[in-house]
Protein backbone atom coordinates (compact mmCIF):
# COMPACT_ATOMS: atom_id res chain seq x y z
CA UNK A 1 0.00 0.00 0.00
CA UNK A 2 1.32 3.47 -0.77
CA UNK A 3 1.43 6.39 1.61
CA UNK A 4 -1.59 8.36 0.44
CA UNK A 5 -3.79 5.27 0.36
CA UNK A 6 -2.66 4.30 3.86
CA UNK A 7 -3.32 7.76 5.27
CA UNK A 8 -6.69 7.96 3.53
CA UNK A 9 -7.90 4.66 4.96
CA UNK A 10 -6.58 5.51 8.40
CA UNK A 11 -8.39 8.82 8.33
CA UNK A 12 -11.60 7.01 7.43
CA UNK A 13 -11.15 4.63 10.37
CA UNK A 14 -10.68 7.55 12.74
CA UNK A 15 -13.80 9.39 11.62
CA UNK A 16 -15.19 9.49 15.14
CA UNK A 17 -12.35 11.72 16.32
CA UNK A 18 -12.48 15.50 16.12
CA UNK A 19 -11.10 16.86 12.85
CA UNK A 20 -8.17 18.62 14.54
CA UNK A 21 -7.16 15.47 16.39
CA UNK A 22 -7.38 13.43 13.22
CA UNK A 23 -5.33 15.91 11.23
CA UNK A 24 -2.73 15.99 13.99
CA UNK A 25 -2.34 12.21 13.82
CA UNK A 26 -2.29 12.04 10.03
CA UNK A 27 0.30 14.84 9.77
CA UNK A 28 2.55 13.17 12.32
CA UNK A 29 2.37 9.77 10.59
CA UNK A 30 2.87 11.38 7.19
CA UNK A 31 6.02 13.11 8.38
CA UNK A 32 7.28 9.88 9.90
CA UNK A 33 6.82 8.03 6.62
CA UNK A 34 8.63 10.84 4.76
CA UNK A 35 11.57 10.50 7.12
CA UNK A 36 11.68 6.74 6.62
CA UNK A 37 11.72 7.26 2.87
CA UNK A 38 14.60 9.74 3.23
CA UNK A 39 16.45 7.05 5.15
CA UNK A 40 16.12 4.73 2.16
CA UNK A 41 12.98 2.74 2.85
CA UNK A 42 10.39 2.40 0.11
CA UNK A 43 6.94 3.90 0.64
CA UNK A 44 5.48 0.41 1.01
CA UNK A 45 8.02 -0.64 3.63
CA UNK A 46 7.49 2.54 5.64
CA UNK A 47 3.74 1.98 5.60
CA UNK A 48 4.12 -1.68 6.55
CA UNK A 49 5.88 -0.68 9.77
CA UNK A 50 2.58 0.73 11.01
CA UNK A 51 1.07 -2.74 10.78
CA UNK A 52 -2.53 -3.59 10.04
CA UNK A 53 -4.70 -0.47 9.66
CA UNK A 54 -7.66 -1.85 11.60
CA UNK A 55 -5.47 -2.83 14.54
CA UNK A 56 -3.72 0.52 14.40
CA UNK A 57 -7.01 2.41 14.40
CA UNK A 58 -8.30 0.25 17.27
CA UNK A 59 -5.17 1.08 19.28
CA UNK A 60 -5.46 4.79 18.55
CA UNK A 61 -9.15 4.87 19.44
CA UNK A 62 -8.40 2.92 22.63
CA UNK A 63 -6.16 5.85 23.60
CA UNK A 64 -9.33 7.95 23.59
CA UNK A 65 -11.22 5.24 25.48
CA UNK A 66 -13.24 4.53 22.36
CA UNK A 67 -14.02 0.85 21.98
CA UNK A 68 -14.11 0.20 18.25
CA UNK A 69 -15.74 -3.18 18.82
CA UNK A 70 -18.73 -1.55 20.46
CA UNK A 71 -18.81 0.96 17.63
CA UNK A 72 -18.89 -1.90 15.15
CA UNK A 73 -21.63 -3.58 17.15
CA UNK A 74 -23.71 -0.42 16.93
CA UNK A 75 -23.12 -0.31 13.20
CA UNK A 76 -24.16 -3.98 12.94
CA UNK A 77 -27.39 -3.39 14.80
CA UNK A 78 -28.31 -0.56 12.45
CA UNK A 79 -27.41 -2.68 9.43
CA UNK A 80 -29.45 -5.61 10.72
CA UNK A 81 -32.46 -3.39 11.35
CA UNK A 82 -32.24 -1.90 7.88
CA UNK A 83 -31.91 -5.38 6.38
CA UNK A 84 -34.91 -6.63 8.34
CA UNK A 85 -37.04 -3.72 7.12
CA UNK A 86 -35.88 -4.36 3.55
CA UNK A 87 -36.76 -8.03 3.85
CA UNK A 88 -40.17 -7.15 5.23
CA UNK A 89 -40.84 -4.72 2.40
CA UNK A 90 -39.71 -7.30 -0.12
CA UNK A 91 -41.90 -10.04 1.30
CA UNK A 92 -44.91 -7.70 1.29
CA UNK A 93 -44.29 -6.77 -2.33
CA UNK A 94 -43.69 -10.45 -3.21
CA UNK A 95 -46.98 -11.32 -1.59
CA UNK A 96 -48.77 -8.67 -3.61
CA UNK A 97 -47.07 -9.81 -6.82
CA UNK A 98 -48.10 -13.39 -6.15
CA UNK A 99 -51.76 -12.46 -5.79
CA UNK A 100 -53.90 -14.27 -8.36
CA UNK A 101 -54.92 -12.17 -11.34
CA UNK A 102 -58.48 -11.47 -12.37
CA UNK A 103 -59.99 -11.53 -8.91
CA UNK A 104 -60.67 -7.86 -8.54
CA UNK A 105 -62.78 -8.16 -5.51
CA UNK A 106 -60.22 -10.35 -3.73
CA UNK A 107 -57.36 -7.98 -4.46
CA UNK A 108 -59.26 -4.95 -3.37
CA UNK A 109 -60.30 -6.48 -0.08
CA UNK A 110 -56.69 -7.48 0.58
CA UNK A 111 -55.62 -3.91 -0.06
CA UNK A 112 -58.33 -2.84 2.31
CA UNK A 113 -57.00 -5.18 5.00
CA UNK A 114 -53.43 -4.02 4.46
CA UNK A 115 -54.60 -0.43 4.53
CA UNK A 116 -56.43 -0.88 7.79
CA UNK A 117 -53.63 -2.82 9.46
CA UNK A 118 -51.11 -0.20 8.35
CA UNK A 119 -53.10 2.54 9.98
CA UNK A 120 -53.65 0.34 12.99
CA UNK A 121 -49.91 -0.04 13.37
CA UNK A 122 -49.32 3.67 12.79
CA UNK A 123 -51.93 4.59 15.34
CA UNK A 124 -50.59 2.15 17.93
CA UNK A 125 -47.06 3.41 17.33
CA UNK A 126 -48.16 6.99 17.65
CA UNK A 127 -49.93 6.40 20.91
CA UNK A 128 -46.95 4.51 22.31
CA UNK A 129 -44.44 7.07 21.09
CA UNK A 130 -46.55 9.95 22.27
CA UNK A 131 -46.91 8.45 25.72
CA UNK A 132 -43.25 7.61 26.18
CA UNK A 133 -41.36 10.24 24.26
CA UNK A 134 -43.97 12.96 24.70
CA UNK A 135 -43.60 12.91 28.45
CA UNK A 136 -39.81 13.10 28.29
CA UNK A 137 -39.81 15.78 25.62
CA UNK A 138 -42.42 17.94 27.26
CA UNK A 139 -40.47 17.64 30.49
CA UNK A 140 -37.21 18.62 28.80
CA UNK A 141 -38.38 21.15 26.23
CA UNK A 142 -41.89 22.10 27.29
CA UNK A 143 -44.43 22.93 24.59
CA UNK A 144 -41.74 22.96 21.93
CA UNK A 145 -40.94 19.27 22.53
CA UNK A 146 -44.57 18.30 22.01
CA UNK A 147 -44.64 20.40 18.86
CA UNK A 148 -41.60 18.53 17.46
CA UNK A 149 -43.18 15.20 18.35
CA UNK A 150 -46.46 16.05 16.63
CA UNK A 151 -44.61 17.18 13.50
CA UNK A 152 -42.57 13.95 13.51
CA UNK A 153 -45.70 11.84 13.86
CA UNK A 154 -47.38 13.69 11.01
CA UNK A 155 -44.30 13.16 8.82
CA UNK A 156 -44.19 9.44 9.66
CA UNK A 157 -47.90 9.14 8.87
CA UNK A 158 -47.43 10.86 5.51
CA UNK A 159 -44.52 8.52 4.77
CA UNK A 160 -46.63 5.48 5.60
CA UNK A 161 -49.44 6.83 3.43
CA UNK A 162 -47.05 7.28 0.49
CA UNK A 163 -45.80 3.68 0.88
CA UNK A 164 -49.40 2.47 0.96
CA UNK A 165 -50.33 4.45 -2.15
CA UNK A 166 -47.31 2.96 -3.93
CA UNK A 167 -48.46 -0.54 -3.05
CA UNK A 168 -52.03 0.22 -4.11
CA UNK A 169 -50.87 1.60 -7.46
CA UNK A 170 -48.73 -1.47 -7.91
CA UNK A 171 -51.65 -3.81 -7.35
CA UNK A 172 -53.93 -1.87 -9.68
CA UNK A 173 -51.27 -1.89 -12.39
CA UNK A 174 -51.12 -5.66 -12.11
CA UNK A 175 -54.85 -5.93 -12.45
CA UNK A 176 -54.93 -4.02 -15.74
CA UNK B 1 7.02 -11.31 24.62
CA UNK B 2 3.62 -10.80 26.22
CA UNK B 3 2.02 -7.75 24.60
CA UNK B 4 0.71 -6.25 27.85
CA UNK B 5 4.08 -6.64 29.52
CA UNK B 6 5.92 -5.23 26.54
CA UNK B 7 3.64 -2.24 26.48
CA UNK B 8 4.29 -1.54 30.15
CA UNK B 9 8.05 -1.70 29.66
CA UNK B 10 7.76 0.38 26.51
CA UNK B 11 5.90 3.08 28.38
CA UNK B 12 8.65 3.16 30.97
CA UNK B 13 11.33 3.46 28.30
CA UNK B 14 9.43 6.28 26.59
CA UNK B 15 9.15 8.12 29.90
CA UNK B 16 12.88 7.67 30.56
CA UNK B 17 13.75 8.88 27.08
CA UNK B 18 11.62 12.02 27.15
CA UNK B 19 12.63 12.80 30.70
CA UNK B 20 16.19 13.26 29.42
CA UNK B 21 15.26 15.33 26.42
CA UNK B 22 12.13 16.25 24.45
CA UNK B 23 11.79 13.95 21.44
CA UNK B 24 9.70 13.65 18.32
CA UNK B 25 8.08 10.39 17.23
CA UNK B 26 10.66 9.30 14.71
CA UNK B 27 13.53 9.78 17.17
CA UNK B 28 11.71 7.74 19.79
CA UNK B 29 11.03 4.87 17.41
CA UNK B 30 14.71 4.81 16.36
CA UNK B 31 15.96 4.91 19.92
CA UNK B 32 13.59 2.25 21.25
CA UNK B 33 14.40 -0.05 18.35
CA UNK B 34 17.88 -0.39 19.88
CA UNK B 35 16.29 -2.06 22.91
CA UNK B 36 13.81 -4.37 21.20
CA UNK B 37 11.94 -4.46 17.96
CA UNK B 38 9.10 -2.04 18.16
CA UNK B 39 6.67 -1.05 15.45
CA UNK B 40 5.38 2.41 14.65
CA UNK B 41 1.91 0.95 15.01
CA UNK B 42 2.68 0.34 18.69
CA UNK B 43 4.61 3.48 19.57
CA UNK B 44 2.35 6.14 18.11
CA UNK B 45 -0.89 4.92 19.72
CA UNK B 46 1.04 4.56 22.98
CA UNK B 47 2.24 8.16 22.72
CA UNK B 48 -1.33 9.22 22.03
CA UNK B 49 -2.59 7.40 25.11
CA UNK B 50 0.20 8.81 27.29
CA UNK B 51 -0.62 12.31 26.03
CA UNK B 52 -4.32 11.86 26.71
CA UNK B 53 -3.51 10.59 30.18
CA UNK B 54 -1.29 13.63 30.76
CA UNK B 55 1.95 11.72 31.32
CA UNK B 56 3.42 13.76 28.51
CA UNK B 57 2.60 16.92 26.63
CA UNK B 58 3.23 17.91 23.03
CA UNK B 59 4.29 21.02 21.16
CA UNK B 60 5.44 21.86 17.65
CA UNK B 61 8.94 22.99 16.85
CA UNK B 62 10.20 24.16 13.47
CA UNK B 63 12.88 22.04 11.85
CA UNK B 64 15.46 22.95 9.22
CA UNK B 65 14.35 20.06 7.06
CA UNK B 66 10.66 20.06 6.21
CA UNK B 67 7.59 20.92 8.27
CA UNK B 68 7.37 21.48 12.04
CA UNK B 69 7.75 18.38 14.18
CA UNK B 70 5.63 17.33 17.09
CA UNK B 71 7.73 16.97 20.22
CA UNK B 72 6.87 15.03 23.33
CA UNK B 73 7.85 16.29 26.77
CA UNK B 74 7.35 14.67 30.15
CA UNK B 75 4.93 16.24 32.64
CA UNK B 76 5.16 16.31 36.43
CA UNK B 77 2.55 13.59 36.46
CA UNK B 78 4.68 11.57 34.04
CA UNK B 79 7.73 11.93 36.27
CA UNK B 80 5.76 10.54 39.20
CA UNK B 81 4.66 7.61 37.07
CA UNK B 82 8.22 6.99 35.97
CA UNK B 83 9.43 6.93 39.57
CA UNK B 84 6.77 4.33 40.41
CA UNK B 85 7.58 2.34 37.30
CA UNK B 86 11.28 2.24 38.16
CA UNK B 87 10.56 1.02 41.67
CA UNK B 88 8.24 -1.71 40.39
CA UNK B 89 10.68 -2.70 37.69
CA UNK B 90 13.61 -3.04 40.10
CA UNK B 91 11.59 -5.18 42.49
CA UNK B 92 10.41 -7.34 39.63
CA UNK B 93 13.92 -7.66 38.21
CA UNK B 94 15.43 -8.56 41.61
CA UNK B 95 12.76 -11.17 42.29
CA UNK B 96 13.16 -12.81 38.90
CA UNK B 97 16.94 -12.94 39.31
CA UNK B 98 16.71 -14.37 42.80
CA UNK B 99 14.32 -17.02 41.53
CA UNK B 100 16.71 -17.97 38.74
CA UNK B 101 19.80 -18.08 40.92
CA UNK B 102 18.13 -20.37 43.43
CA UNK B 103 17.62 -23.08 40.80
Amino acid sequence: MNKSKFLESLERELKILHEDERKDIIDEYSLHIDQEIEKGLTEEQAVENFGNINELATEILAAYKVDSQIMNKGRNIIEKTVNAIERLMKSVSDMIKSLPKGKNFGNKSIIYVIYLSFWGIVLAMEIAVYNLVGKVLSFLLGGFGVFILVITIILVSILMLIILIEITIHVFKREK
Amino acid sequence: MNAQFKRGVLEMLVLISISEEDKYGYELVEQLNDVFEVKEGTIYPLLKRMTNEKYCDTYYRESNEGPARKYYMITRFGKERLANFKKEWLTFYKNVNKFMENR
